[in-house]
């Protein structure tokens, strides 16, 4: 692909879309009252649910001393990952500079947090420096543990057959590299994982299945390869129902076999071998290439806060209030976005939900009103089919189905739905970084 | 999803194409100018090309889109289709509009 696909220009004229015009001719929500509060907000995290969150409040109180806290100098729009790794997108087209999202008016602390003491309001950085807070937002994504898979590590993506989507825009267009790879050899077996752990954005390792096998028919004869699912739950492969039953159907019809109650636990890349948990006991899966996908928790400084769930089934996630997302301990702490211990509410998608949501709370905290919004779950995924169609999968707590668009079948194949992720999504999701959706 | 927020999502889909649409409106000014001083009746020929014009752009916009026609396959795939076919040769009639009026008048 080319260069020009890359949309340098096109963030010059998001800043003047978001300057000017948008603000201009749109209007946008806002509260009824004039916000005075010289509150000490901090944000950490610079990624979607950190930058949404910071321009937002940015606007909503003025005079408040907001900093946000980060180490990350670029921002990757991560749902473009998928894209990438399918040879569709170039890795630059999702790479951006956090500073052109961050309000020009918020302090920027470029590190990360070492530690954090919610008891005295403080937390602190990586050089110790000590940081007080009136309200905390914690936004600091979740953490790829590659290292609790025996053997891989996230320089191994792009070699031996490995590849994995979520490690970076390099190790999606190197994913992409090993299923070039593959296709060239003629022949081979492709076999894709799915981690034990909540994951964000958990559609992509099966979007990544279906358009490595979509391009495997296109480009090759789809006879000469075998396809494996590998799921560490047992007959399911995705946490809707209604969508695990389309997608088990549809790799039946495409003689995709699936493999239930098996776990990646180990890795050998210089022979081709992983190693997975059964309940029967280990045993080893030859292939030719692997698409990893790493467990993943909390970044460490959060599970290992008083702030993480301690117990339950999001130990060691951040422990909020799934529809207020306060914290539930903690009346001053709010979390947003893939570090939150909720049933849902890992994609970017779940961000645009979230941050209207905190948003709000916060404000009633401040004015010590009862918190008025409740976030219901909402998670979206464009569940791509092959290269050129897709399903749009909207759903809530619960597994409710939540579709946008009364016009579009959330269950039905739709070119329209491709369209959206492949040209709407990343334009909607800016205008989510700033605060305006 | 509030119309708000589609308008919101829409603008800052076409931010990237602002080129494109400058390119579109360029287009009929620089039609319109060359064709200015003719005030006829157009070719009916005009309206063939016109639709030919909407036919094809709806046909190639799938892979426009790194997709294919084989996957337009619901009710709203269609009607997207036959709204870029409607636009398509609306616009191919407004830009060809003064040159077929003149090409029979020269």
């Amino acid at each position: 692909m080319s260069d020009s696909n890359c949309d340098i220009d096109r963030r010059t004229w998001l800043k003047l879309g978001m300057a000017g015009v948008v603000s201009g001719l749109l209007p946008m929500p806002s509260y009824s009252e004039s916000r005075q509060s010289t509150a000490k907000i901090v944000v950490v995290g610079v990624g979607a649910a950190g930058l949404a969150v910071a321009n937002r409040l940015t606007r909503e109180l003025p005079n408040a001393r907001i900093t946000v806290i980060g180490k990350q100098a670029s921002h990757f729009y991560q749902p473009g990952f998928t894209l990438v790794a399918s040879g569709l997108w170039d890795a630059c087209k999702v790479e951006t500079s956090t500073k052109e999202w961050l309000p020009p008016s918020v302090h920027w602390l470029q590190q990360d947090v070492a530690e954090f003491d919610p008891d005295h309001n403080r937390l602190f950085l990586e050089n110790r420096v000590p940081v007080d807070y009136d309200l905390l937002v914690i936004a600091t994504g979740c953490q790829l543990n590659y290292g609790e898979i025996e053997g891989m590590a996230p320089e191994l993506i792009g070699q031996h057959g490995i590849g994995s989507v979520y490690a970076g825009p390099q190790a999606a267009a190197a994913t992409n590299e090993m299923v070039s790879s593959l296709i060239a050899k003629g022949a081979g077996r492709a076999i894709f994982t799915l981690c034990h752990t909540p994951l964000k954005c958990a559609g992509a390792p099966i979007k990544f299945a279906f358009t490595s096998l979509s391009r495997v028919m296109d480009e090759t004869n789809r006879k000469n390869y075998q396809f494996d699912f590998f799921s560490p739950y047992p007959q399911t492969v995705f946490a809707v129902p209604a969508y695990n039953d389309f997608v088990l159907q549809r790799w039946q019809q495409q003689d995709v076999k699936t493999h239930f109650s098996h776990k990646l636990v180990a890795i050998a890349p210089e022979h081709k071998r992983a190693v997975f948990a059964t309940p029967d006991g280990q045993h080893e899966e030859y292939y030719d290439f692997i698409h990893v996908v790493p467990p993943m928790s909390a970044p460490d400084v959060v599970r290992n806060s008083p702030l993480a769930w301690q117990s339950g089934k999001f130990s060691g996630w951040l422990e909020v209030d799934q529809y207020s997302l306060q914290h539930r301990r903690y009346a001053n702490v709010f979390g947003i976005g893939d570090v939150i211990g909720t049933p849902f509410g890992k994609t970017a998608a779940s961000v645009k939900l979230q941050a209207p949501v905190v948003e709000a709370n916060l404000l009633a905290y401040l004015e010590e009103r009862p918190l008025p919004a409740a976030y219901n779950g909402y998670t979206s995924c464009p569940l791509i089919t092959a290269v050129g169609t897709a399903i749009l999968a909207e759903f809530g707590y619960e597994g409710k189905l939540l579709p946008s668009f009364p016009f579009i079948d959330p269950l039905e194949e739709s070119w329209l739905v491709w369209v959206m992720k492949e040209k709407m999504l990343q334009p909607a999701y800016y205008a989510m970084l700033n605060g305006r959706v | 999803m509030t119309f708000l927020g589609a308008l919101v999502i829409v603008w800052y889909s076409i931010i990237p194409y602002w080129w494109l649409i400058a390119a579109m409106l360029s287009g009929l000014v620089l039609s319109y100018l060359l064709g200015r001083k003719r005030r006829d009746r157009p070719s009916p020929w005009l309206y063939v090309v016109s639709i030919v014009a909407g036919v094809a752009a709806a046909l190639l916009a799938p892979y426009m889109t790194q997709s294919r026609l084989l996957y337009v396959a619901t009710t709203p795939d269609y009607i997207a289709l036959m709204l870029i076919a409607i636009v398509a040769a609306f616009y191919s009639w407004l830009l060809l509009k003064p040159l077929f009026q003149s090409a029979r008048n020269r």
